[in-house]
């Protein structure tokens, strides 16, 4: 977490217990609801980005001709009507997350040493895989295919005087191209979460959170949706991966275009609504070049804009920024 | 399942039930595993041992202060809450135009991440924000994995109490900092001169520091370490036409500095868990310190070496070969005179040095251009940074 969410952080604190103090509290909690439901209503009524590029268009138009069929609602994603695949739960974890159980195991544990307190892991016995269509034998999918499964992860932090258990379930319908196990060419993944909050009680059971603010309850509570289409180059390699997240509640409202320049080197673009926020450029998966964030109006108020230099994956206070 | 219709109370319990369980085996199988460098670098937090009324005791009677002050970083359990332990000073706040205590020199400490071990020089933010401040350092970054980096490093906008998030700077960006840093310092004090009678404030201080000369000269480092930041920041000054007068400075900065009590030779002796074994794998003959900067087996590092005075004229073994550490005395055709710590490996590398530092402090113009030259050929590079 960097200084400026730190800080942030901060002043959220000192905000509530300013509010709790001065009897304002549902005051501001009114407002911060109000503000934010503005802002999911203006990025929404804004609509997605569009595009020169045929092939990014192309993806726009499908996103949101599926958008307005499936949206956030998990049912539409097929789950009870397809057939079980015959996989182990490390097979259909391997599909559904697209990495393995023991590589999965390996990235959380480096985030754990980073981030003291965290905890990540998934559930494997709450793991399931069915069959929309195409053939999935003991091995998956094979050919054209559609599959629907679920996971669930059990996220705990701990921080100062407090400790949380968020518990996550997604179903995710992937379609597209498998030969010898391995998912290829153009893909489509939709998923769907939602979260329950738990908080660790002083005899170290879990109690469900839930806050007297019934708008963080419903925050807490409210699915997100996340499509993502890769879109391949005549080798194989990604040439784009697009990305579109949606929970209206908070907000979100993203889209998200990653354009593979060549072995090495990416180029992303995120917008919320049709509102370019944020340009970066990674080499070999690492933050590479000037990351910068575009001006923009926070309920009201003007956040101007910024450029972070990263060279592999580091930051670094420069006046010039190599991007290669 | 937390999706569809959204769970049932039964469905709930019976999903922190199996949170419960999975988490209690993880902590169990983690607690068998055998720690990693990083969980317990520079870990636990200690016990602050400095309180407010230390702070206002230094600020009225200019008593010397030394100990530990932790800083509350609420996303982490206070176990593992980032740290300073050292000696702190009076620093002039420009825009309250009052003294405040900040840190001096000793260790900002992120359990688990890194320690960063040097020289601290604070710049506080306009009256608005009065809690706010820039932190830049001087000195080595020690990371778990045993490595040490050289350098300068930037933590701005940073709520007094609060952890502090450093990032790598240039000196080219140092020397912008300064330029914003002043001119916004010189507006505000215009701007309340005019509301007011002046009070007696020198612009000119604030503008003449030379804050990268003055914090890279004045930093606690090995002499070696402070030429090469040194030359580089004038490297990448000269462009705006100051490289001369900053390296002067700069110059002038490192005389005197960083003597037999340095925080690299055992002069302080700190309570943050392992940092003292850190530093003695780095003091030169240890063993531990490649030449190239890189510290290794530091996690593993528990004793303490022995304090040593700084090693003048006086061959010492490096990992990579033995490197030789002077102090180059000698006076510029205008009578001014200076006395600069250097080390190198090889004999012609460490004449070029001395060349190169000799023609900058005595702002021999016409010679930059051969200094440059010579450092190329004898060291393989253009400061005199030996390859």
């Amino acid at each position: 977490m960097n200084a400026r969410c730190r800080a942030l952080l901060a002043c959220s604190a000192l905000l509530s217990a300013a509010l709790v103090l001065t009897g304002c509290e549902s005051v501001g909690q009114g407002m911060a609801e109000s503000n934010m439901r503005a802002r999911a209503e203006r990025y929404a009524a804004q609509g997605n980005p569009q595009f020169s590029d045929p092939q990014l268009q192309a993806v726009v138009k499908d996103f949101e001709a599926r958008y307005a069929v499936i949206g956030s609602d998990v049912e539409k994603l097929g789950l009870e009507q397809g057939i079980p695949c015959p996989v182990s739960k490390e097979v259909a974890f391997k599909i559904l997350k697209a990495m393995s159980v023991e590589d999965y195991g390996k990235m959380q544990a480096d985030v754990a040493e980073k981030v003291p307190g965290y905890t990540n892991i998934s559930d494997l016995d709450s793991i399931r895989l069915s069959s929309l269509s195409g053939v999935c034998g003991a091995n998956g999918p094979e050919g054209p295919s559609v599959v629907v499964g679920t996971t669930r992860d059990i996220m705990r932090v701990r921080g100062d005087g407090y400790s949380m258990v968020t518990v996550t379930d997604t179903v995710t319908r992937v379609e597209g191209i498998w030969v010898d196990g391995e998912r290829q060419g153009q893909q489509t993944l939709i998923s769907i979460s939602g979260s329950t909050q738990f908080k660790e009680t002083a005899d170290g059971q879990l109690g469900e959170n839930i806050d007297e603010w019934d708008f963080l309850n419903e925050i807490r509570n409210s699915p997100t949706a996340s499509y993502t289409y890769i879109l391949p180059k005549a080798d194989g390699a990604p040439k784009y991966i697009v990305g579109f997240g949606r929970n209206h509640t908070t907000a979100l409202h993203t889209t998200s275009v990653t354009e593979y320049l060549d072995a090495q080197h990416a180029y992303t673009r995120i917008w919320q609504g049709t509102e370019l926020l944020q340009e970066n450029r990674t080499k070999d998966g690492r933050l590479h070049g000037w990351m910068i964030m575009h001006p923009t109006e926070y309920d009201g108020i003007s956040v101007p804009g910024r450029r972070d230099c990263y060279q592999n994956g580091e930051q670094i206070k420069t006046l010039e920024c190599p991007p290669a | 399942m937390a999706l569809a219709a959204g769970p049932t109370d039964a469905d709930k319990a019976g999903m922190a039930a199996d949170a419960l369980r999975l988490l209690n085996k993880a902590d169990a199988l983690k607690a068998q595993a055998p720690s990693s460098a990083a969980e317990g670098f520079l870990a636990p937090t200690p016990a602050a041992t400095i309180a407010d009324a230390d702070y206002e005791r230094m600020l009225r009677s200019g008593i010397p202060l030394k100990g530990i002050q932790v800083r509350d970083d609420v996303m982490t359990p206070s176990e593992r809450d980032p740290y300073f332990e050292g000696t702190f000073k009076r620093t002039h706040h420009a825009y309250r135009n009052q003294e405040l205590v900040t840190f001096d020199k000793g260790v900002y400490a992120i359990p688990g991440q890194a320690a960063y071990v040097g020289s601290f020089n604070y710049f506080g933010a306009p009256a608005t924000l009065s809690a706010m401040g820039s932190f830049v350092f001087v000195g080595k970054k020690l990371t778990p994995d045993g490595k040490a980096e050289t350098g300068i490093y930037i933590s701005e906008e940073v709520y007094a109490g609060f952890a502090m998030h450093f990032v790598k700077a240039t000196p080219e960006y140092l020397a912008d900092f300064e330029r914003r840093h002043s001119r916004a310092v010189q507006a505000y004090r215009q701007q309340q001169a005019e509301e007011a009678a002046s009070d007696g404030f020198d612009f000119g201080q604030v503008l003449a520091l030379g804050l990268g000369a003055a914090v890279i000269g004045s930093a606690d480092l090995p002499g070696v370490d402070k030429i090469q930041l040194g030359q580089a920041f004038v490297s990448d000054v000269l462009g705006n036409g100051d490289g001369t007068a900053t390296m002067n400075r700069f110059m002038s900065a490192m005389q005197g500095a960083s003597g037999g009590d340095s925080l690299f030779s055992g002069g302080m002796d700190f309570q943050a868990p392992g940092l003292n074994g850190l530093l003695a794998n780095l003091m030169p003959g240890s063993g531990g310190g490649p030449a190239d900067g890189t510290a290794s087996g530091a996690g593993a590092a528990v004793s303490r070496a022995p304090a040593a005075p700084a090693p003048v004229a006086a061959a010492s073994s490096s990992g990579g070969g033995a490197a030789r550490s002077e102090t180059y005395s000698f006076s510029c055709p205008d009578g001014a005179s200076y006395s600069i710590p250097v080390s190198y490996r090889n004999a012609s590398c460490g004449a070029a040095m001395k060349n190169f530092a000799r023609t900058y402090s005595c702002n021999l113009i016409g010679d930059f251009a051969s200094a440059g030259q010579r450092c190329q050929q004898a060291c393989g590079n253009a400061q005199c940074a030996e390859q």
